[in-house]
């Protein structure tokens, strides 16, 4: 069939050469101008960075490549060629047409369009394959930054990490996946940032990625959870990893990226199993059970076992540990009982709650958060709170009773405060269904600076020159959302 | 007096009998031309067809193939855009940039969207066993049911009105061991007429395919990388068995009366496919929907010269179950997510048509849904240590429907017509519902005519919406939408015979009100609230002929192409929204479809092709990302057939090759779909002495 030929040889010739160059769009690292659209999807961009086009078979899997060498063959006059010796074998072969003297003028036309235009029409040839590897730090490694943790939305896979310059206020989005070529999964819970290594719990994909903070590249990954949450490290051959959906914390060996044993949690069962975030003192690790619960569990970490239970008020979403000792813990309450939200401070060597200031209600308070010196509390109860952990009284939060920063009519949805220079920052998700805005203030609250970065951004890490980057220091900011 | 059927045989439409909730034959005047020996009918345009925006499926694209679901079929033979997440999967419709709610789906004049999702999942209705469908669009959808603010799907079975015993098996094999089987009896005599259909459709749907979203690495002793690649892996938890029964009785009265009998029951369990960013293990996990449903109809039609009548009573049940659950291993199986939904429907109607003179006509018709809903989902969050505490609502609400419309053709050429639809939801009426449609004949050469109309249309909450645990919302407002449309149409068949083509151009315009959205509040929970404003606007297309080539040879084609930009007008939710003048999410602004068949005497081969633009996964529409696109999409797909006849059947083996490109692709973000793939179809039809047609 001359119709069948025509079509067949040009989707066979221009299949063999397909461009793969989904990833090769404009860079989507300055967050501030996030709107450059590809949208000449036609033609391969040759416009990269080290890493250049890949002109691969269409359909053809990856193969192990530890040698990175693709062909630098961005010749878009190859590519045309192409398409146009297909409208020309289509000429050929259509005049040759047989069934061209049955038919009226204008029928002829039609079809002689069609089947030139097949070729076009038929091999779309969709852009779907391997991202390119970009570089990151160039050897670099000091410099202090912020790593945004963006969830992405639930069962999009469309989470993403991004990395902020305070010191040139440049933002890089997409890091992970830039750096790796591979997703980072589906909705990023949070980061824990340990020795220059930021490991980012990926929660419905079940993974945690232990990730270069220079490089961004991956060092290793721990797999087997049912719905991790956080992940604390008690030392370099043990850390604790909370889950949602699971009774038991996890005990893993951030060296060989195994999990080793469980823990189990008293007073739930696998179905409602909750629990967060988690504070070490001495060798006691707290945890809070946030989901459906009304605890806290204290963990004894020579013998990996919950030795002890406190009760505070309904679900607690933050804990965090101040220079003094003391345990924070924020609780959304429950209006049918009566409970309204409230921040409780507990003495963590005795264990018993020594004050709980009741928060106004028509709000749900959450990421508490505390400065460098772990002096200062801060939280989000519809605007940002300010509290010194010796305050008696929430008189004493923010500036006379009022706000530390006011909301502006929006709903915040993560915090972080610069252990170095005490600045806070404010991510604010928008619709949840776009890429949402950080806000960097002074330490005096003064909008300073903001970025766009990924889609609902949650969860904060810092990259801190070398000396000021040790456990007890990195690990009180990052305090992040249930 | 025989009527007879006009347009529809001319445009290429084979059966043109009902096209909506009940009445059956076109009360139209015709002339008769005999030219032996062929008998050329020409007739003029129905009147109950006046200023409407329609698309009929035909046959040939219900019957394309067995294991084709009416998602498939409309697809790639309407503008209407269909999202799929796989094969075997969860398929809604986006009709004219609109949300799936906004799609009215009736079955033999009883409604079918789920009261409480407000949806229809076309992928649970197999093409064989719809034996008409036609979209009604925009405006022209007040003609089936209010709410319809895109438009609306009418489905509709058929009797075969065939003497005697007829047997219909088809079998098909395919790619990833999935499997087909479809069964048709039928049985006439007299004026009984019978026909039951089966339909098993099964796949374990484990497709391969290289994930170019995980890397794994390969390290040495000292855990330094030696090397990474992209996996192949299969699609995991995507299987699917879908079982469906239709049963189905007429009895001619005699005079133009008729009782029939339709009951249709479906069964499906399908397993919910993974992400492919998903590390879990698959064999511990279980994400699972069930779903059972049984539909019947009982309607008393009579058909007379002047008037038409038809009442119908209805029933419908559904089940749906949703699991998600986890061996952990230990013995312990962990429920994590158990959802249930019953709901009963009960249904009846009343509808007629009467027509005064050759001029007017007046249709009228009632309709009432009573749902009762029961809703169960196993918190097992809500409580701190106790058992797990079961949420959910119970509730039902009866939903009743007037419908009036007058239409008069004060000429030839012209035809204007008018309606009025009211809902009682509840207790809630609906403002009234106008409509206002205009046709006129330009040119009787060609059949060339010019179509408007304008209407308004409300849509009320679903029951999710209102009364679900935890976030419903029963304060919520009826969505409103303003529409008005104008389009041309023209239709070429010369004496000749040896062509036709036909061809329309529809351009629309709606603003939607209060769209309902779920959105978080302050304490996490996601609650709907009428917030958006939408303006959908843009123009279809469609166009199709057939042209004799020789004695035996025979090409025809069709293709659709919809320009459907769907723009946020709402208001910003903060100074940093960057959605307000967007294109909403998952929606197209481009889409177009062709189908090309070629035939010699008992082969045909068929082409089909479909793109559609990308697709946003934001609401701000970013393209500037690597990990958040869906590109647009093209796709090629191919089936041959033979028939064969030999004096005791008729057979025929059909080869159908889908993705034929083998391209990589996503419909959906983390979901890889299947590359080339391909199924055989082996059909039998034996003939059983007199009772052959």
């Amino acid at each position: 069939m001359p119709v069948a030929v025509s079509f067949g040889l040009a989707g066979g010739s221009v299949r063999r050469l397909c461009v793969h160059s989904s990833a090769t769009g404009p860079d989507p690292g300055t967050g501030k101008a996030a709107r450059e659209g590809d949208k000449s999807e036609d033609l391969p961009d040759t416009t990269n960075s080290p890493v250049v086009q890949r002109l691969t078979p269409c359909g053809t899997q990856g193969e192990p490549d530890i040698a990175r060498t693709f062909i630098d063959l961005s010749d878009k006059r190859l590519y045309l060629a192409q398409r146009f010796s297909c409208l020309y074998l289509s000429l050929r072969v259509f005049r040759a047409n047989f069934l061209l003297r049955h038919m009226k003028h204008p029928l002829r036309l039609l079809l002689f369009g069609l089947t030139a235009a097949l070729p076009w029409l038929a091999t779309g040839c969709m852009k779907y394959g391997p991202m390119d590897e970009e570089r990151f730090g160039d050897g670099d490694r000091s410099g202090h930054g912020l790593l945004v943790a963006n969830e992405g939305n639930f069962m999009y896979g469309n989470a993403s990490l991004s990395f902020y310059d305070p010191a040139t206020g440049r933002v890089e989005n997409e890091v992970f996946a830039r750096a790796n070529a591979q997703k980072l999964g589906d909705v990023a819970q949070s980061i824990t940032v340990r020795d220059g290594v930021g490991w980012v719990v990926v929660n419905n994909s079940g993974v945690i990625f232990a990730i270069d903070l220079y490089s961004f590249r991956e060092q290793g990954r721990i797999t087997g959870f049912t719905s991790p949450r956080y992940i604390h490290f008690v030392n370099d051959r043990k850390a604790y990893v909370t889950q949602i959906w699971d009774n038991r914390i996890c005990v893993v060996d951030p060296w060989s990226y195994r999990i080793t044993g469980y823990i189990d949690c008293p007073g739930m069962r696998p179905e409602n199993g909750s629990t967060e975030q988690m504070v070490q003192y001495g060798r006691y690790v707290f945890t809070n059970c946030w989901s459906g619960h009304d605890r806290l569990l204290a963990i004894d970490t020579e013998t990996d076992r919950v030795c002890a239970e406190l009760r505070v008020g309904w679900q607690p979403t933050s804990l965090a540990l101040d220079c003094h000792d003391r345990l924070w813990v924020l609780t959304t309450g429950r209006e049918e009982v009566g409970e309204g939200p409230a921040l409780t401070r507990i003495d963590a060597r005795t264990r018993q709650i020594e004050r709980r200031f009741d928060l106004p209600t028509g709000d749900t308070p959450t990421e508490l958060v505390l400065n460098g010196a772990r002096d200062t509390l801060y939280f989000i109860h519809n605007d940002i709170w300010r509290l010194p952990v010796t305050a008696e009284s929430l008189d004493e939060a923010g500036t006379g009773g009022r706000p530390f920063i006011a909301s502006r009519g929006t709903r915040y949805y993560g915090l972080t405060v610069d252990p170095v220079s005490s600045e806070v920052y404010v991510a604010d998700a928008i619709d949840y269904v776009q890429p949402g805005i950080v806000v960097r203030h002074t330490a005096q609250g003064v909008p300073v600076d903001e970025f766009r970065v990924g889609i609902t951004p949650g969860a904060f890490g810092w990259r801190l020159p070398e000396p000021l980057d040790t456990p007890e220091v990195a690990e009180p900011n990052n305090r992040l959302k249930p | 007096m025989r009527r007879l059927l006009l347009i529809g045989l001319l445009l290429g439409a084979p059966t043109a009998g009902r096209a909506d909730c009940g009445t059956v034959a076109r009360a139209d005047t015709s002339d008769r031309r005999l030219d032996a020996p062929q008998v050329v009918v020409r007739g003029r345009r129905p009147m109950k067809e006046i200023g409407l925006q329609q698309t009929r499926l035909d046959t040939a694209a219900l019957r394309s193939t067995v294991a084709a679901s009416l998602a498939d079929v409309l697809a790639q033979h309407s503008t209407l855009f269909i999202k799929q997440y796989g094969r075997g999967t969860l398929s809604t419709a986006s009709f004219r940039g609109t949300a799936p709610s906004h799609t009215q789906v009736t079955w033999n004049g009883m409604r079918i969207n789920s009261p409480t999702l407000g949806m229809t999942d076309f992928s649970t209705l197999p093409a064989y066993f719809i034996d008409r469908a036609t979209l009604l669009h925009g405006s022209s959808s007040l003609r089936a049911a209010s709410g319809g603010l895109g438009g609306a799907v009418v489905l509709a079975t058929e009797p075969s009105h065939a003497q005697g015993l007829g047997l219909q098996y088809i079998q098909g094999v395919g790619s990833f061991r999935t499997t087909d089987e479809f069964a048709r009896i039928t049985y006439g005599r007299g004026r009984w007429q019978s026909s039951t259909r089966f339909s098993y459709a099964s796949s374990p749907n484990d497709y391969p395919y290289t994930n170019y979203h995980k890397k794994v690495t390969r390290y040495d002793e000292a855990h330094r990388p030696i090397g990474s690649y992209y996996p192949t892996e299969r699609n995991r938890s995507g299987d699917y068995h879908d079982l469906n029964l239709l049963q189905e009785v007429w009895y001619r009265i005699g005079r133009g009366d008729r009782l029939s009998l339709s009951g249709w029951y479906q069964r499906s369990r399908r397993g919910i496919p993974m992400l492919d960013v998903d590390y879990k293990e698959t064999a511990d996990y279980a994400n699972r929907q069930n779903e059972q449903t049984v539909r019947g109809v009982v309607a008393w039609d009579r058909t007379r010269q002047t008037y038409k009548l038809r009442a119908q009573g209805g029933y419908a049940y559904t089940e749906l179950a949703y699991d998600y659950s986890r061996d952990r291993g230990d013995g312990n199986r962990v429920e994590m997510i158990r959802s249930r939904s019953y709901t009963h429907t009960i249904h009846g109607s009343v509808a007629g048509d009467y027509y005064l003179g050759e001029r007017w006509m007046f249709t009228a018709d009632v309709s009432l849904h009573q749902h009762l809903v029961a809703s169960r989902d196993r918190n097992a969050a809500a409580t701190a240590s106790g058992p797990a505490r079961t949420t959910g609502y119970d509730q039902a609400r009866a939903e009743l429907s007037g419908y009036v419309s007058v239409r008069w053709q004060p000429t030839e050429r012209l035809g204007v017509a008018v309606s009025l639809r009211e809902e009682l939801y509840g207790r809630t009426w609906s403002p009234v519902i106008p409509a206002g449609f205009v046709d006129l004949l330009l040119s009787r050469r060609g059949a060339v005519t010019l179509k408007g109309s304008v209407s308004r249309n409300y849509r009320f909450p679903t029951l999710n919406d209102l009364y679900f645990l935890p976030g419903g919302n029963p304060d919520l407002r009826h969505e409103s939408g303003f529409t008005y449309d104008a389009g041309l149409s023209f239709a070429i068949h010369p004496s000749s015979g040896r062509y036709t083509l036909r061809g329309e151009a529809t351009w629309f315009d709606s603003r939607i009100d209060d769209w309902i959205l779920w959105l978080p509040t302050f304490n996490g929970l996601w609650t709907p609230r009428n917030v958006r404003q939408v303006h959908a606007y843009g123009v279809e297309v469609k166009i199709g002929g057939e042209v004799r080539l020789g004695r035996e040879w025979k090409l025809g084609g069709e293709g659709n192409f919809a320009w459907t930009p769907s723009i946020n007008r709402g208001d910003p939710v903060n100074w940093a929204d960057g959605s307000i003048g967007r294109q909403l999410v998952y929606i197209p602004e481009y889409s177009a479809a062709a189908t090309g068949r070629l035939t010699w005497r008992n082969w045909q081969l068929v082409y089909q092709w479909n793109y559609c633009s990308e697709r946003y996964t934001t609401s701000s529409n970013e393209t500037a990302t690597r990990i958040g696109r869906v590109l647009p999409y093209f796709m090629n797909n191919l089936s041959l057939e033979k028939r064969f006849t030999p004096r005791w059947a008729e057979l025929s083996a059909k080869v159908r090759i889908n993705n034929l490109f083998d391209e990589e692709y996503e419909s959906v973000l983390s979901r890889p779909m299947p590359g080339l793939n391909f199924e055989v179809f082996l059909e039998i039809k034996p003939r059983f002495g007199r009772g052959s047609r």
